[in-house]
């Protein structure tokens, strides 16, 4: 499951392995892989996503991703004047929490990694939490900072010693998502569907979610309860949604649910004027799956290729980045790829800058304190009201059917990312 | 309303998840506990078939229901058959490894992504009956279900198949003194029931989301269904999985998250009161 990369010049290891025979050093490796560590001149970056399983869609770019990062890398990374190698581990935690829990320990205790990064809605928290406990500099993404803080017991005020963690709040969502309906001609009836898991608590709640900021802003709001993960039935929402006449539908929801969901709702004769859902329209294939029925679906937006910014890694512009993925992969952008950039911008940053690389309370002083533009806009740890936490801005936006088939993402709204130009405004009416 | 009638159509795929257990079960005195991960694999071969022709999922599931009667057939006589007549054990734990083996298999070959079958705009598609709005797929899976149904109840139960079929489960030993070559009946009946499975499979592979991981559940519903309808009959299993369905949604009529619960809860109150299952009621008058 883990694969290894030389970046540069010979291991220590491998020139060990040159000599012993293959059997040999079987045994010999794993005996040295720690004591090989204590002066060496290797960093190790430990990195854990899913690559499969649920949440595959987040960590699709990883391969290409990855391959950028070890090409930047490839003749080592120079700080104050020493230069390292960088071996970089990967593992898949195939979307369970608990594989993730056991391969950021494995890179931990076997692989003695300096720095760890690892993305994932499942994955962010188990990873930090080893990191926390092993003091191993930590970074994350792609989970709401609430979701990440609160299950390990953190607090905003007081914050975490060695683990950091980078995303929009649901503070951000619920403000997108309300600012785009805002002075809209609906009736302001709203059906919420919310998963029975710890993202969809957060959004749910009647303290921080969505409930208590709708009825701020004069929304009625129809939900009868959460569904399971995975459910295939949604005909008892969507009747309720149906017969209260809602014209806005929103909730979190995968893809695959929000296909099924959208599926039945056409069955069942439930036709809103928005459908705004969380998660589920961050992908152009979420929205294939849909056939012509996804045309002004809205959703929140992470990054796209209009954003004006630049890798501090490549060079590249968020232009060319997007392009480089669909030359390399054959396959269209994605927002997480964006995301997943800046996790790496991040880190290398942090070995980068730090008075010794090696250092673990070296490399979490540089995290502290960084305050860098990256691919997806400025990540301000150093500023951040939220202790170890920097917010990523989000823009909304609609799916708009293109003649030849495809969906194009459009930016309609940008009051929390101002820099984001606008596209198009917003448009009234799903699948016409 | 709307939502009951939902669960008649969620009940007519459990009926046609437990209508191959029922079978193997009732007729054949055998258990096979990797029925729920054949489910998963067939609903896998007609996503593969389906992207790899470009065609709609329903065109390749007669191709698949082939394949699937075959690797039936094959199973039974090269596996199940040889654990036959040692007790009810060895059965069991065959099947138990192969539905383990059969998991990581799919794993390996799929991946643990979550996938469904693309119904294309049937999935969409609805007509207005007495002013309610029922969605055309679910209705196409009651009928499909009822026609499946229909047939096997036929073969089984006029045909000279059948007859062996039935003869061999009351006594294999007067069943081959009668010149009934039994192996290859029950290898038969083995392909049809994963021949059912894979029909199953394919409505469920439109209906919702499947993943290596999903088959136990699919198995735990068909054996809901059969249980509720009554081991040994083939309706049965039908009006099981209607039950089943009807539960389930009345109640997430409650609460959403109260649907499977109250589904088990049913199943288990019928168990105590019926332990013989619907079908009992039948033929007690």
């Amino acid at each position: 499951m883990t694969r290894r990369s030389r970046v540069a010049g010979m291991t220590r290891r491998e020139a060990l392995q040159g000599l012993g025979g293959a059997a040999a050093t079987l045994g010999l490796s794993s005996g040295l892989a720690a004591p090989a560590l204590a002066g060496s001149d290797v960093l190790r970056i430990g990195y854990v996503s899913p690559q499969t399983g649920s949440l595959a869609p987040f960590a699709e770019s990883d391969p290409f991703m990855l391959q950028k990062v070890r090409a930047a890398l490839a003749s080592g990374l120079t700080v104050n004047g020493k230069t390292y190698e960088v071996e970089i581990s990967e593992v898949d935690d195939q979307s369970n929490s608990d594989r993730a829990a056991t391969s950021a320990n494995r890179l931990i205790n076997g692989e003695e990694v300096n720095l760890m990064l690892a993305q994932g809605a499942s994955t962010a928290v188990p990873v930090s939490a080893q990191c926390e406990v092993a003091g191993v500099p930590c970074i994350t993404t792609m989970d709401p900072w609430q979701g990440w803080m609160f299950p390990q017991g953190g607090d905003p005020a007081v914050g975490f010693e060695y683990v950091n963690h980078f995303f929009w709040g649901i503070e951000d969502i619920i403000s997108t998502f309300i600012g785009m309906w805002d002075g809209q001609d609906t009736n302001k009836k709203v059906a919420t569907v919310w998963s029975n898991d710890p993202p969809g608590k957060v959004f749910g709640s009647k303290d921080i979610g969505f409930p208590a900021s709708l009825g701020a802003g004069g929304y009625e709001i129809t939900d009868v309860g959460e569904f399971q993960v995975g459910a295939d039935d949604f005909s008892a929402q969507i009747t309720a949604f149906r017969n209260a006449g809602c014209d806005i539908v929103t909730g979190l929801f995968s893809p695959s649910e929000w296909a099924i969901f959208w599926r039945q709702a056409q069955q069942l004769g439930f036709k809103p004027k928005i459908a705004t859902p969380a998660k589920a329209l961050l992908f152009p294939a979420g929205i294939a799956a849909l056939g012509n029925g996804g045309d002004g679906m809205s959703t929140e937006i992470w990054w796209t290729p209009a954003y004006p910014y630049k890798s501090t890694l490549t060079g590249q512009s968020s232009q060319e980045l997007a392009g480089d993925y669909t030359a390399t992969s054959g396959r269209p952008w994605t927002q997480p790829i964006g995301v997943v950039h800046a996790l790496w911008e991040l880190g290398i940053n942090a070995l980068k800058n730090a008075a010794d690389p090696m250092d673990p309370d070296s490399v979490q002083d540089v995290i502290r304190n960084t305050n860098m533009t990256t691919i997806i806009g400025d990540i301000d740890f150093a500023g951040s009201p939220v202790k170890n936490v920097a917010k990523l801005k989000i823009a909304g936006g609609q799916w708009r059917l293109q003649p030849d088939g495809s969906y194009a993402l459009k930016v309609t709204y940008n009051a929390a990312a101002p820099e984001v130009p606008i596209e198009d405004t917003f448009k009234l009416g799903v699948g016409i | 309303m709307e939502v009951l009638i939902n669960g008649v159509f969620i009940g007519a795929l459990y009926g046609l998840y437990g209508l191959g257990l029922a079978l193997t079960l009732g007729l054949m005195r055998q258990i096979n506990l990797a029925h729920g991960d054949f489910i998963v694999f067939s609903a896998y071969l007609t996503l593969q078939g389906s992207l790899l022709l470009g065609v709609h999922p329903l065109m390749v599931l007669p191709v698949v229901a082939v394949v699937m009667f075959v690797v039936g057939f094959v199973l039974q006589r090269l596996v199940i058959q040889r654990t036959l007549g040692r007790g009810e054990m060895p059965p069991i734990l065959v099947t138990f490894g192969l539905s383990i083996i059969l998991q990581n298999v799919m794993l390996e070959l799929f991946s643990a992504d979550t996938r469904n079958l693309n119904p294309g705009p049937l999935g969409a598609a609805s007509i207005e009956i007495a002013g309610l709005s029922l969605g055309v797929l679910p209705l196409l899976t009651l009928v499909v279900a009822f026609a499946i149904f229909w047939a096997t109840s036929a073969v089984f139960g006029s045909t000279k198949f059948g007859r062996a079929i039935r003869a061999t489960s009351d006594s294999d030993q007067t069943a081959q003194l009668m010149g009934i070559k039994t192996s290859r009946i029950f290898a038969v009946a083995m392909g049809l029931t994963l021949a059912i499975s894979a029909i199953a499979a394919g409505f469920y592979g439109m209906r919702g989301n499947f993943d290596p991981s999903t088959g136990p559940e699919r198995m735990l519903f068909a054996f809901e269904a059969v249980i509720l309808g009554g081991v040994g009959s083939i309706w049965g299993a039908l009006a099981g999985g209607i039950l089943l369905g009807l539960s389930q949604a009345a109640g997430s009529l409650i609460n959403p998250s109260y649907g499977p619960l109250v589904g088990h809860l049913v199943f288990l109150v019928v168990l105590l009161a019926l332990p013989g299952g619907l079908m009992s009621l039948r033929r007690r008058q």
